[in-house]
C-alpha cells in the first residue's frame, strides 16, 4: 500500500488556492504558456522572499532554500539521503563530457586525456554541497558552483579542502552563494556550459530561471545543461510515491509534483525564451544586460539533446533509457541546449 | 611480521590503465579518457598561477611531498594483482621472487599451490600477467572427482561434458569466443610463487618504461597507520587550504609517513589495514588443520596424462589430490589439530602409504591406521605401507564397484609437508571511508573448493573497475561513495561462497547415518544430472561474475 494519506497532505497548501482534484492535477498538463502566469500561491512566497532576500533573488524559492538549508548536513554524509544524487554522477560526467567534447578531437595529449574539461568554464548553478561540481573541477574545469543556500556552500567549501587536487589543479574551484539573477547583474564573465542539474523543478519561475541561466551562457558554441523530472503520472509515481514516501531513498518533501516539467515545455521555454523576453517589460534588466551588444539571433539557444534516465535499484545505477522506450522521457531526464555559431 | 608496503603514485599508472581497459572494452571508453587530477606533475605550473595568492606556498609543497592517491598494504598474489590491474608497482623484499626460476626438467616443486579458475584466468590474462607465468609448470585439468568416504557415492565432473551443457548458454559461448584461453579445462593448478613471479615482472616491465612515476618501498615493514588528526602531519601549516585529517598515514619502520587518499588492505588474514579501519570480522575456526604436501605419483595407469582433481570427504575433513605436473601432485588433507601434526611427522615412506590408505581405504581401516599412529610416532614398529596394501586387498575383493581411483604415491618431495589452521572470516563490511579490504583481509574460506585465491582475484577485478570508472568519472577514489559500489558487488557473492562452502564442510563431516545416505543420494542425483552439474561448475569455475 502506497501512503495515499501523504499525498493530501501534500497537496493541502495549495488547495486552498485553487480547488483542483487530485486527478486533475496529476492528468491534465498544466496549460505551461511562455509567459507563465504566476499563481497566487507562488506570489505569496515571492513576497516573502522579497523581504529576506535580495529582490534579484526572485527565482529562488524561499521554501525550498529553507529544505535545502535543513539537508546541508546530508551533503556527504556517507549513508544519506543524498546518496541517489552521488549515484547520478556516474551518469550525468560522463554526459556532460560527451556534449562538451562532442565536436573536439580525441587527443592523444596524455594530460589532455587526464583532464579532459580542461580550459572550459562551467557555472554549476545549484551547486549544493558540490557533489557535481568537484568532479568537473577534478577533470581541470574551471568551476563556479552557485548555490542560494549559504549552509550549502559552507558544506561544499569545508568539503572541497578534503581534496588537494581540487586546489592544486588544473582545474579549479570557486564556491559562491549567490543566484544566478546576481551572477547575470555582476556582468560575470560568460561560460562554455552552464549546468542547472535537478534545480529547475525547485525554482519558482522556470522561464525567468532559464532566461536568466541562457544569458550566462557564451554566444558562439556555449552550452546549457539541464536535468529534471517529468511531469507525468509515472514521475509521480517513482519520484514522489516510490522514492519519497514507500521506500524513502529521498527525504520526503524534496519535490513538489507539480514544478516538475515537461521535456516539451522546457525545449519551448529554451527555444522560444529570447523573443518573448525581449518584449517582456519587467524583465527589462535581465534583457539588457544578456543582449547588450548581442545581435539577438545569435544569442538564441537551441536544443541539442534530451535523454531520459532512470534508476536500476538492482544495481544502484542510473542508466539511460532505451532509444525506442515509450516511457523514455516520462521521468528524469537531461537536455542539452547550445548557442550555434553563426 | 613483514609487512611490505606497495605504494602507487597513481597519476600515469592510471592513465594506462584506463588506456588498456579502452582496448578490453573494444573502444568505448576512448572517448573519456581521464585520470584524477595529480598532485605531482602539475604542481609547478600551479605553483605559479597562484603564487600571489598564497605566501605560505612552500609549506604546501612540502606537505604534500609524501601524498599518494593509493598505497596497497600487501605484496601478495592479491595486493600485486591488484597493482597490475592499476598497473603500478612496489613492494617489500620480492628478491626471492624475483629470482623465481620456473624450470619444467624441475620436478620439484612448491608446496604452496592455487587453483586457478577460467574466471580468474581471464582476468589475469587481461592484465596481461598469464601471457607472463612459465607455462610448462601450469598444470590445466579437465575433470574432477568427488566422493564421499562413508558411503562412496561420488560425483564426476568432465569438462567435456560440462562445455556441451553450457554452450547451450549464451553467457559462457561469448566467453569462449572472447576467451582464448582453453576453456576447455575446470581450472589450472599453479604454483603461488609462479603467479607472483609472472605479475611481478609484468609490473617490473611496466616500471622501466615509467620510471619515476611509481615509488617501491623495498623491504619496509608498516610500523602503524594511523589517521590524519591524530599525528603532527604539518596540520598548522596546511589547514588553512586543505583538510586531510581523513586520510590514512602509513608509516614505514624507517620513519617515513605516506598519506593516501585510498587505502588498501591486501595484508592477510590479521591485516593491520583492517585493524586501523576497526571493522571486525566474522566467523569461526574450524577444528581441524591442513596438510599440505607435494607428492610423487605413478601415473602409469592413466596414460602419464594425471589430469584429474580428486577429492575424497572423509569425516575428519577432505583429502584433495590436485594435478601439477604428469608425476607430480599437490595434497590437502584437512583433519583434526592432532592428526596434522602426527601426520606431518610420520617418516616419509609411511606417510606415502598413509595417503595412499586416505584414498583407498574404509573409515574404519582409516580410524585404525589413525590410532597406529597417533599411540606411536615414528616407531618402525607398525608398518602402515604393510597394514594399508593388506587391508586394501581385502577391500579389493569385498568390492564390486570398479569406480576410479586416483594414481598411486610413490613419493613425497622433502620438505614439502606442512599445515596451517582452517578458519572461515568475513569482514562485517569491506569498505569504510579511504580504507578498502581485498582477499584475505576480507574474507577466508575453506580450501575444499578452491575459491579462496579465486574470490580475492574477482574483488581485484571488481576493485580494478570502480576505481577506473571513479577516476574518469573525475570522483576521489578514497570517497566511501565511490568506494562502495565495489562492496555492495562483492559482500553478497563472497557471502554465498563462503557459506556454501561452510555448509558443505559441516555436511560432510558427518557421519551419522540418516545424513550420509541423504548426502550420497544428493551426490548421485546430482552426478546424473548434466545441467545441474553445468550450474555448479559456472559457479566454481568462476564464469559467472
Amino acid at each position: 500500500m502506497l501512503p495515499f494519506h501523504s499525498v493530501k497532505q501534500r497537496l493541502s497548501p495549495w488547495t486552498n488556492h485553487s480547488r483542483r482534484s487530485f486527478s486533475r492535477i496529476l492528468f491534465t498538463p498544466i496549460n505551461r504558456s511562455i509567459h507563465s502566469t504566476i499563481s497566487p500561491w507562488q506570489e505569496n512566497v515571492r513576497d516573502n522572499l522579497e523581504h529576506q532576500h535580495d529582490p534579484a533573488s526572485i527565482t529562488v524559492n524561499a521554501t525550498e532554500l529553507e529544505k535545502f538549508n535543513n539537508l546541508s548536513h546530508e551533503w556527504w554524509s556517507p549513508n544519506g539521503s543524498l546518496g541517489l544524487l552521488h549515484r547520478m554522477n556516474g551518469f550525468r560526467i560522463p554526459y556532460i563530457k560527451k556534449q562538451l567534447l562532442k565536436t573536439q578531437k580525441q587527443s592523444q595529449d596524455e594530460n589532455a586525456q587526464i583532464y579532459p574539461l580542461r580550459g572550459f568554464k562551467i557555472l554549476d548553478i545549484g551547486c549544493g554541497g558540490g557533489i557535481l561540481s568537484e568532479p568537473l573541477a577534478r577533470l581541470g574545469a574551471t568551476v563556479i558552483g552557485a548555490d542560494a543556500s549559504s549552509q550549502g556552500i559552507e558544506v561544499a567549501k569545508l568539503h572541497a579542502k578534503k581534496d588537494p587536487a581540487l586546489f592544486i589543479g588544473p582545474g579549479s574551484l570557486d564556491y559562491r552563494c549567490t543566484t544566478i539573477e546576481q551572477l547575470l547583474k555582476e556582468n560575470e564573465p560568460k561560460f562554455d556550459l552552464v549546468c542547472a542539474m535537478e534545480i529547475i523543478e525547485h525554482v519558482d519561475d522556470s522561464t525567468k530561471f532559464i532566461k536568466a541561466c541562457s544569458g550566462l551562457v557564451k554566444p558562439d558554441g556555449g552550452q546549457l545543461i539541464l536535468s529534471t523530472i517529468s511531469r507525468t503520472p509515472l514521475s509521480y509515481l517513482l519520484t514522489i510515491l516510490i522514492a519519497e514516501n514507500f521506500l524513502r531513498i529521498v527525504p520526503e518533501k524534496t519535490h513538489d509534483y507539480l514544478k516538475y516539467i515537461m521535456p516539451e515545455e522546457l525545449k519551448d521555454t529554451i527555444e522560444n525564451d529570447y523573443n518573448s523576453f525581449l518584449h517582456e517589460d519587467d524583465d527589462l534588466q535581465v534583457t539588457e544586460i544578456s543582449v547588450k551588444g548581442n545581435d539577438p539571433k545569435k544569442d538564441a539557444l537551441r536544443v541539442t539533446d534530451i535523454t531520459g534516465v532512470w534508476y536500476n535499484l538492482a544495481t544502484e545505477e542510473w542508466v539511460e533509457f532505451d532509444e525506442k522506450n515509450h516511457f523514455r522521457l516520462s521521468v528524469n531526464y537531461f537536455m542539452t541546449a547550445e548557442k550555434f555559431k553563426h | 611480521m613483514s609487512l611490505p608496503a606497495l605504494t602507487l603514485k597513481k597519476q600515469h599508472v592510471f592513465c594506462r590503465f584506463a588506456l588498456r581497459t579502452t582496448f578490453r572494452y573494444s573502444g568505448k571508453l576512448s572517448k573519456s579518457l581521464a585520470t584524477l587530477s595529480s598532485l605531482n606533475t602539475e604542481f609547478f605550473s600551479a605553483q605559479k598561477q597562484q603564487q600571489e595568492r598564497l605566501s605560505p606556498f612552500l609549506n604546501i609543497k612540502e606537505a604534500l611531498e609524501n601524498v599518494y592517491d593509493v598505497i596497497i598494504v600487501g605484496g601478495g598474489i592479491t595486493g600485486l594483482a591488484l597493482a597490475n590491474a592499476l598497473a603500478l608497482i612496489d613492494i617489500g623484499n620480492f628478491s626471492r621472487i624475483r629470482e623465481w626460476r620456473g624450470d619444467s626438467a624441475n620436478e620439484y616443486y612448491s608446496n604452496r599451490v592455487s587453483s586457478i579458475t577460467p574466471g580468474s584466468a581471464r582476468f589475469l590474462k587481461d592484465i596481461g600477467v598469464w601471457q607472463k607465468l612459465d607455462h610448462t609448470r601450469v598444470k590445466p585439468y579437465q575433470k574432477m572427482v568427488v566422493w564421499d568416504g562413508v558411503s562412496d557415492a561420488q560425483i564426476f565432473f568432465d569438462s567435456e561434458n560440462i562445455s556441451q551443457a553450457l554452450s547451450s548458454l549464451p553467457l559462457f559461448q561469448r566467453l569462449i569466443k572472447k576467451d582464448s584461453i582453453d576453456s576447455n579445462s575446470i581450472a589450472w593448478i599453479i604454483e603461488n610463487s609462479n603467479i607472483q613471479h609472472g605479475l611481478l615482472s609484468n609490473l617490473d616491465h611496466f616500471r622501466d618504461k615509467n620510471s619515476g612515476k611509481i615509488s617501491i618501498f623495498d623491504n619496509k615493514k608498516v610500523e602503524r597507520i594511523t589517521c590524519g588528526n591524530d599525528n603532527d602531519f604539518d596540520e598548522t601549516k596546511t589547514h588553512e587550504f586543505f583538510d586531510l585529517s581523513e586520510w590514512p598515514i602509513v608509516e614505514l619502520d624507517d620513519g617515513q609517513k605516506l598519506k593516501t587518499r585510498l587505502l588498501i588492505g591486501a595484508d592477510g588474514i590479521n591485516s593491520p589495514v583492517r585493524s586501523f579501519a576497526n571493522i571486525e570480522t566474522l566467523g569461526w575456526d574450524y577444528n581441524s588443520h591442513a596438510v599440505v604436501a607435494t607428492l610423487n605419483i605413478d601415473s602409469t595407469t592413466d596414460n602419464h596424462i594425471n589430469n584429474t582433481a580428486w577429492q575424497r570427504f572423509l569425516p575428519t575433513g577432505p583429502i584433495a589430490m590436485l594435478p601439477l605436473h604428469p608425476h607430480v601432485s599437490s595434497m590437502v588433507w584437512s583433519t583434526t589439530p592432532q592428526l596434522a601434526a602426527k601426520i606431518r611427522q610420520i617418516p616419509a615412506d609411511q606417510f606415502v602409504e598413509l595417503v595412499n590408505g586416505a584414498f583407498r581405504l574404509g573409515i574404519a581401516d582409516l580410524n585404525y591406521l589413525y590410532k597406529i599412529i597417533e599411540k606411536s610416532p615414528g616407531s618402525s614398529d607398525y608398518n602402515i605401507g604393510d597394514e594399508v596394501k593388506w587391508r586394501e586387498s581385502v577391500n579389493m575383493n569385498s568390492k564390486k564397484s570398479s569406480s576410479p581411483v586416483p594414481p598411486r604415491v610413490v613419493g613425497v618431495q622433502e620438505n614439502s609437508r606442512a599445515s596451517f589452521p582452517l578458519r572461515m572470516r568475513n569482514a562485517e563490511c569491506y569498505v569504510k571511508n579511504r580504507v578498502v579490504l581485498i582477499g584475505d583481509a576480507a574474507h577466508v574460506i575453506h580450501p575444499l573448493a578452491g575459491q579462496g585465491l579465486n574470490q580475492g582475484i574477482a574483488d581485484v577485478e571488481c576493485l580494478a573497475k570502480v576505481i577506473e570508472r571513479g577516476v574518469i568519472n573525475g570522483q576521489d577514489i578514497g570517497d566511501l561513495h565511490s568506494i562502495q559500489e565495489y562492496a555492495s558487488n562483492r559482500y553478497i557473492k563472497n557471502l554465498m561462497m563462503i557459506g556454501t562452502v561452510d555448509k558443505l564442510h559441516k555436511l560432510f563431516s558427518n557421519d551419522s547415518a540418516p545424513i550420509v545416505w541423504m548426502r550420497s543420494l544428493g551426490l548421485r542425483m546430482i552426478d546424473g544430472l548434466e545441467p545441474v552439474k553445468a550450474e555448479i561448475m559456472k559457479f566454481a569455475m568462476g564464469i559467472e561474475r
